[in-house]
């Protein structure tokens, strides 16, 4: 099986990518800004069911990308203060 | 008959269904690095898979969520095209009648410069007028024929659309009917309770006593919110528990509204300028959400624990070799931008919140790697 190895770097920007989809996610906003293109009908208010009305697992789904997110900088940074401590501990350097 | 132009942008709606693929295919991206990991990819330690665990989760959301956007999307081209031969139809048919009336007019007033002059009713010239006038009268009534049928065509197109729409709107990720009816009341008693800071002033107030029946609507439209609040923080960890305090201690309850009010501001003492603080007795529901909010801290003591534990990096194994390229694209620069219209959500500053504190914790990271880069290397000694 491949094995492939992510070092902090990639998690902590694994973390900013997961924390930029939850912001853009969060910005969605109002439809009924968008109304006046659909003209006099019903399609309007139909398309606002599409896009406002799944507030609950959007909110849940914020909720969880920044808290992954927010995790994997967490442990990203983790990893580089341990690495910097191990290289200052083996190689000697700044102490 | 005054024909009305008809609202609506083709070009609009295209852009709309332009974002709307945009949002899914970064929903797509999502859904699919979520589900590689969950499927084929074996994180080295519990904290890895918890993390794993918890991506995986979310790929059935993100995959309806897709789904939802670009169906939307089709609706939105499929309706485009109707919108825009509708008005140009309408447009030219306006065009036509106000110009037909415009000769209708003229016509009539050379008729009546015609007989003033002398000019018989049943002679050669007026009859001649008055041929031309129908013709213009033919036009007029055409054009209102056109304008009926294109508005007609649009509001078909608009019905097939609507119901199109609705059917996408009707899947698993919808919001809940009362998790709706509680936002939607909230929104409607919060309206109308504000009347009552309005209705607190000294000149409006002496007004409003001869009429009680304001000062009663107004005391259960704050109920009303109330009641909201506490269904949207209770069952949804929605709502805000200082609103839920705050609104018990100020609103008028009636019936009802005592036990509602201790339930809100128990845990709570009150300080003399009426203000509630809190203390460390909590309701039963205040239990349940700190008891979540335990969990997803002692979940990420334990993630970080681990990982500090085990000072190396992560490994991934399996079938995500493009883990960080495949977020990078559902997140890239140049990718369509998400659908958005306006910043409205309460829980978005949280997010931001959350995000620039990450970023920072980046930001530090790097100047201290660009710092370390700076310093001179062990060779060089």
């Amino acid at each position: 099986m491949p094995s492939v190895r992510v070092d902090a770097a990639e998690v902590t920007t694994l973390g900013l990518r997961l924390l930029d989809l939850a912001d853009e996610l969060a910005a969605q906003g109002n439809p009924q800004i968008d109304a006046w293109a659909f003209g006099p009908g019903q399609s309007a208010s139909a398309f606002e069911e599409v896009v406002a009305q799944w507030q609950l697992h959007r909110l849940r789904l914020c909720g969880a990308l920044a808290g992954l997110g927010e995790g994997a900088v967490s442990a990203g940074g983790l990893y580089v203060d341990v690495e910097e401590t191990n290289g200052r501990l083996m190689i000697g350097g700044d102490r | 008959m005054l024909l009305q132009p008809l609202p609506g942008n083709a070009g609009g709606l295209e852009a709309i269904a332009h974002h709307l693929d945009g949002s899914a295919a970064r929903f797509l991206t999502l859904g699919t690095v979520a589900r590689e990991l969950g499927r084929g990819a074996v994180w080295d330690g519990p904290a890895g898979e918890a993390f794993g665990a918890e991506l995986a989760q979310l790929g059935p959301v993100l995959q309806r969520v897709e789904e939802r956007y670009t169906r939307a999307a089709q609706e939105l081209r499929a309706l485009a095209p109707a919108i825009d031969r509708a008005q140009r139809v309408v447009a030219a048919a306006i065009a036509q009648a106000k110009d037909a009336n415009a000769q209708i007019a003229a016509l009539e007033e050379r008729i009546v410069t015609a007989m003033t002059a002398g000019a018989e009713w049943g002679s050669i010239e007026v009859l001649s007028l008055r041929r031309a006038q129908q013709q213009q009268v033919a036009r007029m009534r055409a054009a209102e024929a056109d304008h009926a049928r294109a508005w007609s065509d649009f509001e078909a197109a608009d019905a097939r659309c609507a119901a199109a729409l609705r059917a996408v709107a009707g899947d698993d990720v919808a919001d809940p009917t009362f998790y709706r009816f509680l936002h939607r009341t909230r929104s409607i008693a919060e309206t109308t309770a504000s009347v009552a800071a309005i209705v607190s002033l000294p000149g409006v107030k002496q007004l409003v006593s001869r009429a009680p029946v304001v000062g009663a609507v107004t005391a259960v439209a704050g109920w009303v919110a109330l009641a909201a609040e506490t269904g949207l923080t209770v069952v949804y960890d929605e709502g805000s528990w200082a609103v839920l305090a705050a609104g018990a201690a100020g609103t008028v309850v009636g019936f009802g509204g005592g036990a509602l009010k201790r339930g809100a501001t128990a845990g709570s003492v009150r300080t003399v300028r009426g203000q509630y603080i809190s203390v460390h007795r909590f309701t039963a529901g205040q239990r349940a959400r700190i008891g979540v909010r335990a969990e997803a801290a002692e979940r990420k003591d334990a993630f970080l624990k681990e990982l500090g534990a085990k000072p190396r990096n992560p490994s991934l194994r399996g079938r995500s070799p493009g883990l960080v390229e495949g977020f990078h694209l559902a997140r890239a620069s140049r990718a369509v931008p998400m659908y958005v219209a306006g910043v409205t959500l309460e829980k978005a500053p949280k997010v931001i919140e959350q995000a620039q504190t990450a970023r920072t914790r980046v930001q530090e990271l790097e100047a201290r790697r660009e710092e370390k880069r700076e310093q001179p290397s062990p060779a060089s000694w």
